[in-house]
């Protein structure tokens, strides 16, 4: 107190001059100048984690008609409705929420040398950064997350620069993994996902080199090799799938779940989906569909908590032995044109989904699904490869929407509503805009400013 | 006293009837030897007189011994012994007195108008009382020039926000300082919205409708308010009053026997306006081309009324939890009985009459070296929407002594107490307006029953929740608007204490040295509930919230006033000031309650708390010299420097100087009669602002992982078994310098006629540079916002007061005052690379280059270049325009208010008109309603239209070829439906709508009884007062009444109307009792 009152006392004397206030007064107590990467850890994971379950989720499930959107912008989005400012919030939860305490996990990790978690923030950037280019096409990377070093206006990376660096990422990654852990703090407890199990988070990042390698069948003659290349130290079983898993309590909700009671009635599941599953009397719907004694089908189209994917504590799953096989089915298909061995791997995929999702297999349904031996030709085995990866990836990120626009499957006929104007022919579309805020804020590096939904990315040519 | 006025009116009687009875003549004319009409000459001492002609002339019956009384407005009054004389002229002079009105000016000194060379202007206690409104701020709006005020809903409690010359900042709070008696007041509104980061950054564009601190102030206790607005008058208050100053002058004691005063008022509240909704059409959609009831009792979740026409469904003979009348179903049923379905105006039936009681005692007196004021008050509310309430207790008292002959001292404390129940607000499914507007006219939110005394209303017996769109495993997707005032609801408690001392002493006749402490200090206890089943929240949820504010002001200043020669006049202040505010906010956010109702901490399953206080230190010197010569010519000079935490350590001191200039000509040049009075005066001032707290550091924060879906809920850590931070997405600036507002105003006082038209005309133009800005990032730098100096924005305005006294008898006066606003504030730039900041929620009301502040700017019609709509030719729908832009700009042209006093004997009448001139206000709600087709629009949703425009190409462009397709507007064909073709709030170029209005804002009778009855009663002086708010309101806004605003008192959105309460117009009378 009483250095203040010199320091005032100085201040009154050298009118001009400026005062030292205590340093602290103007940061609130309750946010610290700085924390540990361990300390970040945990919210970036469960932030990537949220984003992927959530949003993504419900984008691809509204595009490809795994849910029917009935109120607010779900509605919208149902049927190819989408404006620049439908995109912010994904924009904000990944760019500033979850990429950006991934960066610097990052750079904190490697100044202190805790080489497996600068590994896991990589994996998790490159995983983080492939979502966003799925949906919007080039994105920022080389010069963003550059707001501390005043760089405000990021460029943009051409979607074909942003898959090198994914696949960069998470090379580094497997090299750190494979070495020393460093003398940093170790990842442990701080990791939610594999509780710094190193081997396993070398298996995600090999299982997501592959699935990002798929993506490019359309542009790429070697896709289909590249992503092979991988399959061998991906994830080997379903216990070694790259999810997150959310609590029991309300405050540690799966997204899923949480949307189902926030915005109950926004969304139910969609009648082609809901039809297909009942038509193929499949044993997922157990674990896919509420029950209701009251409909022929004995399950019900309302998407609310109680399913294997809405549970309060139910996992959000990045990537998954599921995923692995149907890759594989598909490359022993259309890259080995092997349709014995694509059927064996169609086989385990479809068996290793109904065994994570109701805890049993299914044999005689697998069996009956998996036949691509006595299917006409290769485009009628790769539609029930895709389609029964629809079913399987229900609730899974992008895939349903990505695997669509690759692979033209499942046959969806497009909503009879979707013609507005950013979507004039109608169609399911390839892309959705960017949002309002960068379109706003960093006009001159958006590479495409009109809303239209059926400009294809890169990998869609 | 009253005795003494008896035995002299006696005597008058007894003298008069001796006298005998004559006429005198004569004529009335001022210092030019003009005529005065309607001067009154009057006997002393009896009611009888006249009032002069146009020529000033009189006669008037007279005795020997009389005196005349001539008197008249801007004349010193003169009595004159009648004599034997038959003509008597008299000439008037010039009343300089009443021209010498005293005001107070800055640091609560007092300063005499004409010595000013900036507009002052000042509201007395009568105008605070005609108001008549619960919270002080609100009770401003149309009474003063240059002052605009918005309530944010007419709720009990509900705040109020107050612009002095429109926003000239962009990031920090655009109110004004308010000052009680010297001592600078906190007018926070803390939120309490779903989430504790809306209520960091005040959108809280949900949550409950909180109070602006101000509403603490009882209006009762208010002697008179005095607006500073320009820089040369508040210079000396320092960064703190950067937007102009509100000085409130409390009530004091004066030298006499104890004067004890009570009054009571009753006020009865209604809704005012409310957007027009259709009672038609059934809950439902158009299924295959028919439009089909669907609802919970048919499994169906739509939130729609895209149904059949209510009168095409019948109930039948089968019970339905839904309706008490059975269950629904269309006349073709088999099952359908002849009763037709009835069909509800659920919003009409929703809102109640609000009362409010108002009591206030006070009693005040003195000696010569003391005096008094006491005062306790008590008000209680109701509102218009059920189990909404306020109440607030104060207890004041404030006691000035003379110590010894030199040293005086003051102390004065206020206690208050005040709180209620406040109902959820705007964009959350729990928000009353929402559930209720939204609700289909074929279900019934009262279910049959008083809602009030029966639950059953709004749930069922296992206490899940009864709405209109059913519920989802045991939670309302939206909730009864019922469920949501008597569940969700929210309660505060204020205690506070506004106190201060003060001692001077007088070293000698012209300099004297004062001290003054003031204190400023609450708490605000908080209960925020959502039940198990709710909207919002369907595991339920608590939040205890606990603020406190200190805000310590100590002011150390030396007066001196000296005549340096018998021409010049200087009176000088200079001062040291320090300014410590703590804020302390805890809350708990408890989530998943035990049991319903049980909203209590032990009940919650699991926990967020959050810990946020903040802190900030300002020291300033200051001084003030004005100097007069001639009292002709003034010259004011002003400086301050501060010195405020807030900001970047290497920028934190800064100086500003105001200088004013007035010349009152008419000393120098004599324009008689016409032009008694005219002052003209100029002022340059500047003044600096700082910055909100903690924007000078980037942080870490405690994580809370969620989307715009599920906000407020979500992954709040700790969870999942650790704890976790996440960089604060708002990246700090060491650098943060302050910003300045210069500005530039000339006026002119003038009185007309003898003083029968008085104006105050002032023209400003203020700029302000080096703006604190909060700017959004784009995301993909990792941060969302930042805080920068840049930017320009303008403002210019021209402030006009004018009174006219229209007809002036010795029994009937009719006065009537004008209070004209106008101004214009444009964004000259705002940082490089950066020509648009987004201010609002929901991304329409924006801050952009070169436009006014706050335009609206979003989706609209897509136009070829003749301005004709582009149509689809699949859908026959007008296209959208695939790139936004300016569709509304919320600043009005003008606004005027207009008050007329008539008053008769004892009685007086007073009103006040209201005009508001342009001025959009975003409805959102409008928007919404057509898409869930219950808005009124929607009853064209047969019609079969040809929109106007022409045909678009393939790929959406305009041809050349005129629309001719014919389509069904509402899509009840199963084509498209233009009502929910452009998205969920529909394109905003429809939903931004002109504000305009014509408004009686007040109406007051007063009757003093004559003092022939008071004096049989024990009493001096008895009043009675009728008075209503808000009686009429003539405006094109198809919502609510446009007066209204979504967020808080401290946000700087303004004009936006998203599911906002609605406001209210009301009725009382008020008796006042003086002993």
């Amino acid at each position: 107190m009483k250095i203040k009152v010199i320091s005032i006392l100085t201040c009154l004397v050298l009118i001009t001059s400026s005062c030292d206030f205590d340093e602290d007064i103007n940061v609130s107590p309750a946010t610290p100048g700085d924390v540990s990467a361990q300390a970040i850890v945990p919210a970036a994971q469960a932030g990537m984690a949220w984003v992927i379950g959530g949003e993504l989720v419900r984008l691809s499930g509204l595009f490809t008609q795994q849910f029917v959107g009935i109120n607010a912008q779900q509605a919208d989005n149902y049927r190819y409705l989408w404006v620049p400012a439908d995109g912010d919030g994904i924009f904000l939860r990944m760019f500033v929420s979850t990429l950006q305490p991934l960066v610097i996990i990052e750079e904190k990790a490697t100044a202190e040398e805790s080489n497996h978690t600068s590994a896991m923030a990589k994996i998790l950037i490159a995983h983080g950064l492939g979502s966003m280019t799925d949906m919007f096409g080039d994105i920022p990377y080389t010069n963003a997350f550059g707001a501390r070093s005043g760089e405000l206006q990021p460029t943009y990376d051409t979607q074909e620069s942003i898959y090198q660096t994914i696949h960069s990422l998470l090379d580094e990654a497997i090299t750190l993994l494979n070495g020393p852990a460093g003398v940093g703090p170790a990842l442990g407890s701080d990791d939610l996902i594999y509780g710094g199990n190193t081997s396993s988070w070398i298996a995600a990042a090999h299982s997501l080199k592959a699935k990002y390698y798929l993506r490019l069948t359309k542009v790429s003659n070697t896709a289909y090799a590249d992503a092979e290349a991988e399959l061998a130290d991906a994830i080997s079983s379903s216990a070694g799938d790259l999810q997150l898993n959310f609590g029991t309590s309300p405050n540690e909700p799966n997204p899923a779940y949480q949307f189902s009671q926030d915005r109950g009635g926004n969304i139910n599941i969609d009648p082609f989906f809901f039809g297909m599953l009942n038509g193929l009397n499949d044993p997922r719907r157990s674990a896919l569909f509420l029950t209701d004694a009251s409909t022929p089908s004995g399950y019900s189209t309302t998407f609310d908590a109680g399913t294997f994917y809405t549970n309060i504590n139910a996992p959000v799953i990045m990537t998954s032995y599921t995923e692995m096989k149907f890759i594989e089915a598909e490359i022993e298909l259309m890259g080995n044109n092997d349709v014995v061995a694509a059927q064996a791997a169609l086989a385990e995929a479809i068996g290793a989904s109904i065994t994570k999702l109701t805890g049993a297999n299914d044999a005689a349904y697998v069996a009956a699904n998996s036949d691509l031996v006595s299917l006409a030709d290769n485009a009628a085995r790769l539609e029930q490869i895709i389609t029964q990866k629809y079913i399987a990836m229900y609730s899974n990120g992008l895939e349903t929407w990505t695997d669509y626009r690759r692979t033209g499957y499942p046959n969806l006929t497009p909503n009879s509503n979707g013609i507005n104007s950013f979507n004039l022919n109608g169609e399911i579309p390839r892309r959705v805009s960017y949002p309002q805020t960068e379109i706003d804020l960093n006009n001159a590096n958006v590479p495409i400013k009109d809303g239209n939904l059926q400009t294809p990315l890169w990998w869609d040519n | 006293m009253k005795k003494t006025y008896l035995v002299l009116v006696l005597c008058l009687f007894a003298v008069s009837g001796l006298m005998a009875q004559r006429t005198v003549t004569g004529k009335v004319t001022d210092d030019n030897g003009e005529g005065i009409p309607g001067a009154t000459v009057q006997l002393k001492g009896t009611t009888s007189g006249v009032v002069t002609d146009i020529d000033g002339s009189y006669t008037l019956n007279v005795s020997d011994g009389d005196v005349l009384m001539i008197s008249f407005i801007g004349f010193v009054t003169q009595e004159i012994d009648v004599g034997n004389r038959s003509v008597i002229d008299v000439s008037l002079a010039t009343n300089f007195t009443e021209l010498q009105e005293v005001v107070v000016t800055a640091i609560g000194l007092t300063a005499k108008k004409r010595d000013l060379g900036y507009s002052v202007q000042e509201v007395n206690s009568e105008e605070v009382d005609r108001a008549n409104e619960v919270n002080l701020v609100a009770g401003l709006a149309g009474k003063a020039a240059g002052v605009q005020v918005t309530s944010s809903g007419g709720t009990a409690g509900a705040g109020a926000q107050i612009r002095i010359r429109g926003n000239s900042t962009i990031q920090g709070s655009n109110s004004p300082l308010f000052v009680v008696d010297g001592i600078p007041i906190d007018n926070s509104t803390f939120t309490t919205a779903d989430s504790p980061e809306d209520a960091i950054s005040n959108l809280g564009s949900g949550g409950v409708n909180n109070s602006n601190r101000a509403i603490d102030l009882n209006p009762n206790d208010i002697e008179s308010l005095t607006v500073l607005k320009g820089p040369a008058a508040t210079a000396l208050y320092g960064v703190r009053a950067g937007n102009g100053a509100i000085l409130i002058t409390t009530k004091r004691g004066q030298k006499g026997a104890a004067r004890i005063n009570y009054s009571f008022g009753m006020t009865f509240d209604k809704v005012n306006k409310l957007p027009e909704l259709q009672t038609t059409y059934a809950q439902g959609n158009v299924v295959g081309g028919v439009p089909t009831f669907e609802g919970p009792m048919t499994g169906s979740f739509t939130g729609n009324s895209w149904g059949p026409r209510i009168d095409e469904l019948r109930y039948a003979n089968e019970p339905s939890i839904w309706d008490p009348n059975g269950l629904i179903v269309h006349s073709s049923d088999p099952r359908a009985t002849s009763r037709v379905a009835k069909a509800y105006n659920n919003t009409e039936a929703f809102f109640e009459t609000g009362v409010t009681a108002n009591h206030y005692l006070s009693a005040s007196g003195g000696t010569d070296n003391i005096n008094y004021y006491i005062s306790v008050g008590y008000l209680n509310q109701e509102g218009i929407i059920p189990n909404n309430t306020f109440e607030r207790t104060s207890v004041k008292a404030t006691i000035s002594s003379n110590l010894t002959d030199k040293l005086k001292a003051t102390f004065s404390s206020n206690f208050i107490n005040s709180g209620g129940i406040k109902v959820q607000n705007g964009s959350n499914t729990s928000g009353v307006m929402l559930g209720l507007l939204r609700t289909t006219p074929s279900f019934d939110n009262r279910g049959g029953v008083n809602p009030a005394k029966d639950p059953s209303a709004y749930q069922f017996e296992d206490g899940t929740p009864r709405a209109y769109r059913g519920q989802i495993g045991g939670g309302a997707i939206y909730d009864n608007p019922y469920w949501t005032v008597f569940k969700n609801f929210m309660d505060d408690n204020v205690n506070r204490i506004i106190g201060y001392g003060q001692l001077s002493y007088e070293f000698t006749d012209w300099f004297s040295l004062n001290s003054r402490v003031g204190l400023d200090q609450y708490s605000d206890i908080r209960k925020f509930r959502n039940d198990i089943g709710s909207g919002s929240f369907g595991v339920g949820q608590v939040i205890n919230q606990a603020i406190t504010n200190t805000d310590l002001n100590v002011d150390v200043y030396g007066t001196l006033q000296k005549e340096l020669s018998s021409s010049i006049y200087i009176n000088g202040t200079f001062g040291w000031n320090y300014y410590d505010k703590k804020v302390t906010n805890r809350r708990e956010d408890g989530q998943g309650l035990a049991s319903r109702g049980f909203f209590n901490a032990a009940s919650a399953q699991s926990f967020s708390v959050v810990e946020r206080p903040q802190a900030k230190q300002l020291y300033g010197v200051y001084g003030d010299v004005r100097i007069s010569y001639l009292e002709t010519l003034y010259l004011n000079i002003t400086g301050r420097n501060d010195w405020s935490s807030t900001l970047g350590s290497a920028n934190n001191s800064f100086f500003y100087p105001a200088v004013a200039v007035g010349w009152a000509f008419t000393e120098n040049i004599d324009l008689g009669s016409a032009l008694p009075y005219g002052k003209i005066r100029a002022s340059y001032g500047k003044v600096g602002n700082d910055a909100p707290f903690g924007f000078t550091a980037s942080t870490f924060t405690q994580a809370r992982v969620r989307d715009g879906w599920t906000t407020p809920n979500g992954v709040l850590f700790p969870a999942l078994g650790t704890n976790s931070f996440i960089p604060n997405n708002i990246l700090g600036n060491p650098e943060l310098k302050p910003e300045f507002t210069t500005t530039f105003e000339v006026g002119a006082d003038l009185k007309f006629l003898n003083g029968r038209i008085t104006t105050d005309i002032t023209y400003y133009r203020s700029l302000t540079e080096d703006a604190i800005i909060s700017v959004d990032l784009p995301y993909t730098t990792g941060f969302a916002q930042t805080v920068i100096n840049a930017g320009e924005i303008e403002n210019n305005g021209i402030e006009a007061v004018i009174t006219g006294s229209v007809v002036r008898t010795g029994d009937f006066d009719y006065e009537i005052g004008f209070i004209f606003n106008k101004y214009e504030s444009i964004v000259n730039e705002i940082a490089p690379g950066l020509d648009v900041i987004t201010i609002d929620p929901f991304g329409t009301q924006r801050i952009q280059q070169g436009e006014p502040y706050g335009i609206f700017f979003g989706t609209r019609f897509l136009r070829d270049d003749q301005g004709r709509m582009v149509i689809d030719q699949n859908t026959g729908m007008p296209l959208q325009n695939p790139v936004d832009g300016k569709v509304g700009d919320p600043n009005p042209d003008f606004t005027l208010g207009f008050r007329n006093t008539f008053s008769y004997k004892n009685i007086e009448l007073s009103m006040l008109f209201d005009f508001r001139q342009g001025g959009d206000v975003y409805n959102g709600t409008y928007g919404v309603l057509n898409g869930f087709g219950v808005g009124a629009a929607t009853l064209d949703r047969n019609d079969r239209v040809v929109f106007p425009g022409v045909a678009a190409d393939a790929d959406g462009n305009p041809t050349e070829s005129i629309n001719t397709l014919e389509v069904v507007k509402g899509g009840t064909d199963g084509g498209t439906n233009f009502h929910q073709n452009y998205g969920f709030v529909n394109l905003d170029e429809l939903t931004v709508q002109d504000g305009s209005w014509i408004r009686l804002r007040d109406v007051n009778i007063s009757y003093r009884l004559p003092q022939s009855v008071v004096d049989g009663l024990p009493f001096s002086a008895i009043t009675i007062n009728a008075n209503a708010r808000n009686v009429f309101l003539i405006t094109d806004y198809t919502g609510i009444d446009p007066e209204t605003n979504l967020t808080g008192a401290a946000s700087n959105v303004f004009g936006y109307d998203y599911f906002n309460n609605p406001n209210t117009k009301s009725y009382g009378f008020k008796l006042n009792v003086t002993l």
